[in-house]
């Protein structure tokens, strides 16, 4: 007895001391710079425990910043550059990509990639090509995806079974789309007045009226285009919803709260609001979703975030090993239960079990990152952005003619960006 | 030199001061104050360094800025001359930043100074003490309200279609005002979120003045048949008038650095239309990156906050009493 149990000592030293000999001694610091909630901040701890697992000696320093918008997230990624507190490893948004490559923070990851099967198997075969395009610059790589977001329409099923009208189907037009809103736009038998969609006047949530009608805010050369043809079109369309009355005020209502309370027939949005709308009661027999309806070409938006390493980092071997862990199944998995992205993989974003039921239609997400276009991002983002806010306020608020709007804001950008 | 050393002995007593004892008195005497004025200058030496660190130093180097193009990635920097000036002055935005800036700087400063020194009265004076003590709990909660919460708040109070304010006007009979999204309504919006938030403060200081006030002044004064105004004018107003002038100058100096209320409510907008001078600093600086403009645009905000400061001194020679 004493013998095996000096043998089954011997046995789980041995293992302790082979485990120790797996375990790498590197000695380093990294510094993560990531962005997201605390629930989003814990499952970046919970990849970084793993990646200690076989990295004992490492220190990882996570700094974790809510992101209200992207040009607050490139500010505190130059503050820790000029500060000498540069990060290895940084997520990203699809907004700040170009940005970030273009004033080279970032490495390429082809090679990479290309010698690694797990990322390889990941690039081949599970990210959706039209997102890793949002993180391609030059055919060179330089984000692996870590969540996205889409926009798709929601209807509230009761407003149209009560008005007897079919729910939309793909392939819908601007032209059915206006026909419905107008219908659904009513005072109910209680007073209540209901609208028939709820736009946002918010720059991801307004950009598939324009990706429908075939228009950009960048034209091919990467220059602003705010006032093209296609750009007036478009607006004068959203102008024209605000003036029909279809719309509540878009620039200070709040209209996923009014979706989950039953004063709008339909709302555009992605995933992050589900959650919300099915605490507030609503089920699969209240709401479903439907892809955008098209002018000039099906389509809609996306937008997301990914792991990338920084071109300065003094232990890319390190860091790249830490990316893996960021990118792994594990990761991408916990990040996508706690509800808020769309997975970037399709093998995660089409499984119901982490994507839930609610509402039906659920899997329509996965399909409209497919057929979507990135978010345009160009090195000058920040600009871009005010710049056509500014305008869509001037045009909502009934202070300037559409063109007008569109010519003073392409003028604004233009000057600021020199 | 002792009287002794003439060697006459004048029969002083020892402890008359000779001229030695005088001299060493006096040497004594540099010596302390030589070391309580170094004692002085190390107290002062922590906020000194500070002042250096954290203000002299910024200021100094946004100056510097302004006349370069400066490159935030790489930190290279170009010698621009007044380039960032003038094209401050050829952007009509700029002009339009400044503009509200004006208007904030009178109606908010305005605003939150008569409301603070009449919620002061009324608390002081015109409520009983358990009263008193409850409402000067009331006016200063906003001041310590968080600005995530402000904004959800004020939001919602001022939305077109499904906010509170238009719902209880509808009520009465009134059409929606479009709070947020009228153009001309937005800078008002902004004034009621910055004096509900800051009125508090205001009154706390206002009121420390008001107890100044000697209240047998107050009867002599109403014996003699000086009527509520009358007392107020020349009574009231005087003693607490230093504080009124403190709050004044926060409150102006305030105002032409407005940024928050504006952030958490219209964001600028719509448009530029409620956009402050700071808030366009900051789009130039953190979305832009435009260093240059922006440090041109803080030295002409500095400027004017200069001039306002120094003509409101001079203007108080007129009205503050100090004892």
């Amino acid at each position: 007895m004493k013998k095996r149990m000096l043998m089954a000592a011997a046995a789980i030293a041995a293992l302790t001391v082979g485990m120790t000999a797996a375990a790498s001694d590197e000695t380093a610091t990294l510094r993560v710079l990531n962005w997201g909630s605390t629930e989003e901040e814990t499952v970046a701890n919970d990849a970084i425990a793993r990646f200690n697992e076989e990295y004992p000696n490492v220190t990882v320093e996570q700094t974790c910043v809510p992101v209200d918008s992207w040009s607050d997230f490139i500010q505190k990624w130059i503050t820790m550059l000029t500060s000498g507190e540069a990060p290895d490893v940084i997520n990203f948004g699809l907004e700040g990509a170009q940005m970030a490559v273009s004033n080279d923070l970032l490495m390429s990851l082809n090679e990479i990639v290309e010698s690694d099967e797990v990322l390889n198997n990941l690039v081949e075969n599970e990210y959706a090509e039209s997102l890793l395009d949002g993180f391609t610059v030059d055919d060179t790589l330089y984000g692996l995806p870590s969540g996205t977001q889409t926009m798709v329409i929601y209807y509230n099923k009761n407003f149209f079974d009560e008005k007897g009208i079919d729910y939309p189907s793909e392939g819908w037009t601007w032209d059915d789309f206006m026909e419905i809103a107008s219908e659904l736009t009513y005072v109910d038998d209680e007073g209540n007045q209901i609208y028939g969609f709820g736009l946002s006047s918010s720059y991801f949530q307004l950009t598939p009226w324009w990706v429908t009608n075939s228009a950009s805010l960048v034209d091919e050369d990467g220059n602003p285009s705010l006032n093209s043809e296609a750009m007036v079109e478009s607006v004068e369309f959203l102008y024209n919803m605000v003036t029909e009355g279809i719309t509540p005020d878009p620039i200070s209502s709040d209209v996923y709260t009014m979706f989950s309370s039953g004063q709008l027939a339909m709302v555009g949005a992605g995933r992050w609001c589900l959650n919300t709308w099915q605490d507030a009661g609503l089920t699969s027999d209240d709401f479903d979703s439907v892809q955008w309806p098209m002018n000039t070409e099906a389509g809609t938006v996306y937008g997301g975030s990914a792991w990338g390493v920084s071109s300065t980092t003094e232990n890319s071997e390190l860091a790249i090993a830490l990316l893996k862990e960021m990118v792994s199944n594990e990761t991408l998995t916990a990040t996508a239960a706690y509800g808020q992205q769309i997975p970037p993989t399709e093998t995660l974003a089409t499984d119901t079990e982490i994507m839930g039921t609610v509402p039906d239609n659920i899997l329509g997400l996965w399909e409209a990152i497919t057929i979507g276009s990135p978010i345009d991002a160009p090195s000058y983002f920040g600009d871009l952005e005010q710049g056509i806010l500014r305008g869509l306020e001037n045009v909502f608020s009934g202070e300037m003619s559409v063109q007008d709007a569109l010519d003073q804001a392409q003028g604004e950008v233009e000057s600021a960006i020199g | 030199m002792s009287p002794g050393s003439y060697g006459v002995d004048v029969g002083l007593p020892t402890w008359f001061p000779t001229g030695d004892k005088v001299m060493e008195k006096k040497r004594k005497k540099t010596d302390y104050r030589k070391r309580e004025t170094r004692t002085a200058y190390l107290f002062t030496l922590p906020s000194f360094i500070g002042f250096i660190v954290f203000v002299l130093f910024p200021v100094v180097w946004v100056i510097i800025i302004s006349f370069q193009n400066y490159n935030l990635f790489t930190g290279e920097s170009v010698l621009v001359g007044l380039k960032n000036y003038i094209k401050i002055f050829n952007d009509s935005r700029s002009v339009t930043a400044l503009r509200n800036t004006i208007w904030y700087t009178i109606f908010c400063s305005l605003g939150n100074t008569l409301m603070g020194l009449l919620a002061a009265i009324v608390v002081d004076d015109k409520l009983g003490k358990k009263l008193s003590v409850f409402f000067r709990a009331v006016y200063f909660f906003p001041s310590l309200v968080g600005l995530t919460f402000v904004a959800i708040i004020w939001q919602q109070f001022f939305q077109t279609d499904a906010g509170l304010i238009n719902y209880y006007l509808g009520l009465l009979g009134i059409d929606k005002i479009g709070w947020l999204s009228n153009q001309s309504m937005s800078k008002i919006s902004v004034l009621i979120l910055d004096v509900w938030k800051n009125t508090g403060m205001s009154m706390l200081l206002i009121l420390a003045g008001l107890q100044n006030v000697d209240r047998g002044l107050l009867e002599a004064a109403e014996i003699d048949g000086a009527s509520g105004w009358k007392r107020f004018r020349y009574i009231t107003i005087p003693v607490a008038s230093p504080q009124i002038f403190f709050v004044l100058i926060m409150n102006v100096t305030g105002a032409l650095r407005i940024y928050e209320s504006i952030y958490v409510l219209t964001n600028g907008g719509p448009g530029d239309s409620s956009r402050s001078l700071v808030m366009l600093i900051a789009e130039k600086g953190f979305t832009s990156f435009d260093y240059g403009t922006a440090s041109a645009l803080s030295v002409l905000l500095l400027i004017l906050i200069g001039l306002v400061t120094v003509i409101q001194f001079i203007g108080s020679r007129w009205w503050v009493h100090y004892e």
